[in-house]
């Protein structure tokens, strides 16, 4: 009786959660402006007019940019840091928590203090402090997932290589860095999405030049919603169905 | 040890986070708005000088508009003064001669003590009485956070005791799949899928008029609800999930073999087992609503419910920069103390 009821609830549930993103999907192909369900058909032109946009077609250049080479960025800073992480015990903590505390402060509070920060030193060229900002936000992503790889590794492969004669960098490309692989690119996506996605901070630090989408769909979003921004939403769900079908095949394959 | 490996990241988070954040702690301790715009004037008057002249050249800078507003807020008059002054800037060599109010010492007055270094004023607006705005929109803020955190554990707990009942291979990854797929999905794409189906000619009204019916279920408070339970969700199912799938069945067992019923197996055997991951469930929930701006900036109407909102309208329409830093610390601060609470629970939780 009682497991009937939970389970009624949880499909209820899971019903909340996915037909949203059901219906952005159905409504991206519809030819109605207006999100009407009556007069709607089939129609792709939406997709047309954003292949054609040139406002999208920039934001969607810049927030590639800013992804791409702010992803970069943090795997270069993290990757050694989980490392250190891990092999160490004095200020492990104090370390840990602050490659973690970029995630723990909402980016509201990270992107009022970077306003003042990089007016006040004077340094301000809006597309480098957006691809420092976000390198920083995605930190935390990387050092975690690759610390989670870490953990299920025994050193003792890398020991029997230094021993057979390889040398350390020997060792690192053919040993160390094909057990560890999954986690960096679990990392990397991770922080990949949370900069494609960050608006706070573009809303503080983005200038006409720099506008990501994000901040686009923002904008559109606060004054008359067009349906260009559900085809924009329902290819921004394809990327995530395609990152996430991606992170959890390599999760799986980091467990084996 | 190899301590280079650490350093660069190191290095990089205190110049870029840690520090930036400090600065922005102390400042909310300072007026900044003048002293960014009007440079020049600020620094005479520290050094108890009028200075005209030096008006005048921070006026010929474009950044001096920015104070505008803000001055008029303590000296009515002084937007058109300043517009009027800075439209003509070119061809001004003396403010007084351009305008006689340049010389009122009212004017002077506000300007000084505008630019006084240090002062906790900041923090004595938002707590200067429990009537106070943003007092009012900080316990707003708190007690709606608070709901939303209730609503979300209960609504999960069930959905995650369900996940550990699936048995079938393909069902559990079906559901799996409505969990995640939100989860991975940004922000903003699923704010856009509850604006299309809650506006006032939205999807639901729309169902709803068949039977005459309509519901204000946007620019309120249900929207904000609305939109933040269903973003924090799959962020509570997973650790009570966790929670729940470390059970040793056999406790249960043991449970009902020595004579206890279904409910009292429930409540003290399995129910406390699970509330670790209540805990941290509603802890991790709690801290990522209290940062959100987009939902109930986006679903809760114009009149500003959370904190987050007045951060935005004072950095950017008000320009009241001291007032805005000073809200954020305070909630960095709230940020702080649950997030103590929270590594406290999870001393382990990255060790193994």
């Amino acid at each position: 009786m009682i497991k009937t009821l939970v389970a009624i609830f949880s499909y209820c549930l899971l019903l909340f959660l996915i037909a949203p993103m059901l219906v952005i999907i159905y409504m991206s192909f519809s030819s109605d402006a207006y999100f009407l369900l009556d007069s709607s058909q089939f129609s792709l032109q939406w997709y047309k007019q954003l292949t054609s946009d040139s406002v999208w077609l920039k934001a969607l250049k810049n927030s590639l940019q800013i992804g791409i080479l702010s992803t970069t960025l943090s795997l270069m800073f993290a990757v050694p840091a989980a490392f250190w992480i891990h092999q160490n015990t004095s200020y492990r903590n104090l370390m840990l928590s602050l490659m973690i505390s970029p995630m723990i402060i909402p980016p509201m509070i990270a992107a009022v203090s970077w306003f003042f920060y990089y007016n006040s030193i004077g340094f301000f060229n809006s597309m480098f402090n957006l691809i420092l900002s976000n390198c920083i936000i995605g930190i935390p992503f990387v050092v975690i997932s690759v610390l989670a790889t870490l953990n299920n590794y025994t050193w003792n492969n890398e020991k029997s290589s230094l021993i057979c004669g390889a040398n350390k960098l020997q060792t690192f490309y053919y040993i160390t860095l094909p057990a560890v692989y999954p986690g960096i690119l679990i990392g990397g996506i991770l922080s990949f999405i949370a900069s494609f996605d960050e608006l706070i901070v573009a809303l503080f630090l983005s200038t006409y030049e720099t506008r990501t989408i994000p901040l686009e769909m923002w904008s559109s979003m606060r004054e008359n919603i067009s349906p260009v921004v559900l085809a924009v939403t329902s290819l921004l769900m394809l990327f995530s169905l395609i990152s996430m079908l991606l992170v959890e095949f390599l999760r799986k394959r980091k467990n084996d | 040890m190899k301590h280079w490996l650490i350093f660069p990241a190191a290095f990089l988070l205190v110049i870029f986070f840690v520090f930036p954040i400090s600065t922005m702690l102390t400042q909310s301790f300072y007026n900044t708005t003048i002293e960014t715009s009007l440079p020049l004037t600020t620094q005479q008057l520290k050094n108890g000088v009028v200075d005209y002249e030096a008006l005048r050249q921070d006026l010929t800078d474009e950044k001096a508009r920015k104070v505008i507003n803000y001055i008029n807020h303590y000296y009515p008059g002084a937007r058109s003064l300043f517009a009027k002054t800075i439209n003509n800037i070119q061809d001004i060599d003396d403010l007084v001669e351009f305008d006689s109010r340049w010389a009122d010492p009212g004017l002077w007055k506000v300007l000084e003590y505008e630019t006084h270094s240090f002062t906790a004023k900041n923090y004595t607006k938002i707590f200067e009485s429990v009537d106070s705005v943003y007092f009012k929109v900080l316990t707003q803020t708190l007690i709606i956070s608070l709901a939303i955190t209730l609503v979300t554990v209960l609504l999960s707990y069930p959905l995650a005791y369900f996940l550990t009942t699936v048995t079938n291979r393909w069902h559990f990854v079906l559901i799996m799949f409505c969990i995640l797929l939100p989860f991975f999905t940004s922000y903003l794409s699923r704010l856009v899928a509850w604006l299309v189906l809650l506006q006032k000619n939205g999807l639901i009204n729309q169902i709803l008029s068949n039977f005459d019916m309509s519901l204000n279920l946007m620019y309120n408070t249900a929207g904000i609800f609305i939109g933040s339970v269903y973003i924090v969700l799959p962020m509570a199912v997973l650790p009570i999930y966790a929670a729940m799938r470390n059970i040793d069945m056999s406790l249960i067992k043991t449970g009902s073999i020595v004579g206890a019923n279904k409910y009292q197996v429930f409540r003290d055997i399995y129910f406390p087992l699970t509330k670790t991951g209540i805990y941290n469930a509603a802890l991790l929930v709690f801290m990522t609503v209290i940062g959100f701006y987009t939902t109930p900036a986006l679903l809760g109407g114009s009149k500003g419910k959370f904190i987050t909102e007045q951060i935005v309208y004072h950095m950017e329409v008000s320009l009241n920069w001291g007032l805005a830093t000073a809200l954020t610390s305070t909630l960095l601060i709230i940020i702080l103390i649950i997030f103590y609470f929270y590594s406290r629970a999870n001393k382990d939780l990255y060790r193994d």
